[in-house]
């Protein structure tokens, strides 16, 4: 406790003063006996309870065994009093022995600016050493930052960036060493705990420094970032997030310039937290905070693309990697041109040989093919019909994703994929200015097909993961064909509303050509009846256009009966991909009378695309 | 039976007095202590302790003088009926006879 004599001789003064007064008032009337009683309590209280205290302390202090006491100066809670003694204050053994010296939510203008003093020139080492420290200092800030002649004051007190620095760093190690307990110990409780008020008291001390001065022309940059640790700045810009959120340029830009430091360091110099302790890293705490703002994510993988490693060997969790370049090289944050430029570098930093090994800083990325297959979903077309927008050639592009495919978790994560390849797909044109459907994009897409199912083939995955990658697919693509025939004809503002790709009408014709499997068997019979995914593709395309053309009320309802693609087939000499193609050709030319010109062209280009004598050849040969 | 004119002057006398007592207390010493004790003056937790008791008695001090005028507005009322009673009797000689 400590006290100034004057100001305590006041106070008692005030308080016999005050007894006084009480005493003075005269007999109460009955009408207001709890009131008296309130008044009785009053004079009680000051009189036999706190008088007797601040006799005691200003004049009877050896009686009372109230010696003067020496503060302890490496405890943070001592600053106040430590600052207050040099005025002139005396300082004694507090009678209630209670941890803290003063209330953290109760704090004054003094206790603050003796606070940020206190952390600005003393040893942290020693100020900050115990969690109770820890705790107590979290909630002097908490109240500290809900006013603001307060906030000024402590900022004040701690001056510039070198004395935030020496903070963060110091709960910076703090942290790596208490997230290295929790992974040691998972289920201890308290280390948990612990963790947690490191955390708190970090989220404290950055919601103070990002009370800097805001406004001006100029965003924000936390300064800060370039003199503490990269795990330091990695957990300040976590905190920021939630206090004083970046804009997606200086979040990218910060987070390059920090794992190019932390990463560029001499790895025998050891100068890094993190390398040595064993939870997170800086890039594990970087990456979540990318993935979260997309534009983020996308700008900071323009800029690593020369530096691939900075993604591939840095994260200790491949699910964090594989999330930054979803997010980042998604097609709705990334054009063609960067989106090559950055998975081209990616890709050839996985295959360099030992590349892993000799670059490693801390993580290593393990499932680059699973990763891959993810990744790149969205961007078949550049492996083969539209590699020109990856600057590569059709063949580099066939190569990589055979590589991807060989391996049995890239096929299977590229097959889950598949819904991002179709949002992706959405945004292809695949009908012309003049209403027809263009033939170019067509080809594109029946070539990366037909591609895709022969690397598929030939990496002999397991069939689950082919034939659900095959059904979405070809599901995708009738139902765009579909909405794209009925939406380029007269119809169509009708039509859009009603189009469903899996209607009775149409599922139950591609059952009857044993394409949509309603049942195991019948399945595997069509597995082994057609030779090509690419061939069920164009039946799935023709019967799923057909079908809407009759929900439609553009054909008549039994238009789909001629259709036979199963009869015969067995006995057949031809190709069964060649008679399948020869029929459905046949098959559109009969309906040809029924149909206004202009999609009776684009049915038919949908069928040759995918049937035709090429596709014929080709699967025959 | 006539209403004795007294009662009423009496009760208004007695509400003066509690409103006195009320004044009394807004006027009181206890109302500044918390000021006095804060952390200018002591810090620790017995300081702390005080502080917090020092503001209980000016709350409750407070509440004691809304009390009081309570209870004088009451004894007013009161009176104001005795008064009331009065005058009415005044006017009803058949019940006063």
């Amino acid at each position: 406790m400590g006290y100034d004599r004057d100001r305590l001789a006041a106070l008692r003064a005030a308080m016999h003063r005050s007894v006084d007064e009480l005493d003075r008032i005269s007999p109460i009337d009955p009408a207001a006996t709890s009131a008296a009683r309130s008044v009785s309590t009053i004079r009680t209280t000051l009189r036999d309870r706190w008088l007797p205290v601040i006799d005691s302390i200003l004049g009877c202090v050896a009686l009372d065994g109230r010696s003067p006491v020496h503060l302890d100066s490496s405890d943070l809670r001592n600053a106040w009093l430590l600052e207050m003694q040099t005025l002139g204050w005396q300082v004694l053994a507090d009678p209630i022995d209670l941890a803290e010296p003063f209330d953290p939510s109760d704090v004054t203008v003094g206790a603050v600016a003796a606070l940020g003093s206190a952390l600005a020139e003393g040893d942290l080492e020693r100020l900050l050493d115990t969690p109770d420290e820890l705790a107590w200092l979290t909630r002097v800030l908490r109240s500290v930052a809900d006013d603001a002649v307060l906030l000024s004051t402590f900022r004040t007190a701690i001056g510039g960036d070198a004395t935030w620095a020496a903070v963060l760093d110091h709960l910076g190690r703090a942290r790596a060493a208490a997230d290295q307990q929790t992974e040691w110990h998972p289920h201890d409780f308290a280390r948990r705990d612990h963790l947690r008020s490191v955390d708190d008291a970090i989220g404290a001390v950055v919601e103070i420094y990002a009370a800097g001065p805001h406004g001006g022309h100029r965003a924000w940059v936390p300064t800060v970032v370039q003199l503490v640790e990269p795990y330091t700045a990695a957990l300040l810009l976590q905190h920021l997030q939630m206090y004083r959120p970046l804009n997606a340029t200086t979040l990218a830009l910060i987070c390059h310039q920090l794992l190019l430091r932390w990463f560029d360091a001499p790895i025998d110099a050891n100068p890094w937290v993190d390398q040595y302790w064993g939870g997170d890293n800086t890039a594990d705490v970087l990456f979540p905070l990318l993935s979260a703002q997309p534009a983020a994510a996308a700008a900071f993988l323009r800029r690593v693309a020369e530096r691939p490693e900075l993604v591939l060997v840095s994260a200790q969790h491949d699910r964090l990697v594989e999330n930054l370049l979803l997010v980042g090289t998604s097609p709705e944050n990334m054009n063609p041109d960067d989106a090559g430029r950055v998975l081209r570098s990616m890709i050839g930093y996985i295959r360099l040989p030992e590349a892993n090994i000799r670059l490693a800083r801390d993580g290593v990325t393990t499932s680059a093919h699973a990763i891959l297959g993810s990744v790149i979903a969205p961007w078949l077309m550049q492996f083969g019909a539209r590699a020109d927008e990856w600057a590569w050639n059709a063949d580099d592009g066939d190569e990589v994703l055979r590589w991807v495919l060989a391996d049995a978790d890239g096929a299977a994560r590229l097959a889950d994929a598949t819904k991002q390849w179709q949002r992706r797909a959405t945004t292809w044109q695949l009908i012309g200015d003049d209403g027809r459907i263009d033939d170019r994009a067509l080809n594109d897409v029946a070539t990366m097909f037909e591609q895709i199912d022969r690397a598929f083939r030939d990496a002999q995955i397991a069939a689950a993961a082919e034939t659900l990658f095959w059904t979405n697919t070809a599901f995708w693509l009738a139902q765009t064909l579909a909405s794209s025939l009925v939406e380029a004809t007269p119809a169509a503002p009708i039509a859009s509303s009603a189009i469903s790709m899996v209607s009775t009408r149409v599922r139950s014709a591609l059952e009857d050509q044993h394409v949509l499997a309603s049942a195991a068997a019948v399945r595997a019979d069509a597995r082994a009846t057609y030779h090509s995914r690419l061939m069920d593709t164009a039946v799935i395309a023709v019967i799923a256009c057909v079908g809407t053309l009759i929900d439609n009320g553009m054909l008549p309802a039994d238009a789909l009966e001629p259709l036979d693609l199963t009869a015969g087939s067995a006995g057949s000499t031809r190709c069964t991909a060649e008679e399948t193609g020869r029929r459905l050709r046949l098959f559109v030319a009969s309906l040809e009378p029924d149909l206004d010109p202009l999609t009776y062209e684009s049915l038919l280009l949908v069928t040759d695309v995918f049937a035709g004598p090429l596709v014929s050849r080709l699967l025959c040969e | 039976m006539p209403l004795a004119p007294d009662e009423a002057a009496e009760l208004r006398h007695r509400a003066r007095a509690l409103r006195l007592v009320a004044a009394q207390l807004g006027a009181c010493t206890v109302n500044d202590l918390p000021i006095r004790g804060g952390a200018d003056t002591w810090i620790g937790p017995t300081p702390q302790l005080c502080l917090d008791d020092l503001t209980s008695l000016r709350r409750r001090l407070r509440q004691a003088q809304d009390d009081f005028v309570s209870a004088a507005v009451g004894l007013e009322r009161r009176a104001d009926v005795v008064d009331a009673a009065a005058r009415a009797a005044a006017l009803s000689p058949g019940i006063l006879s």
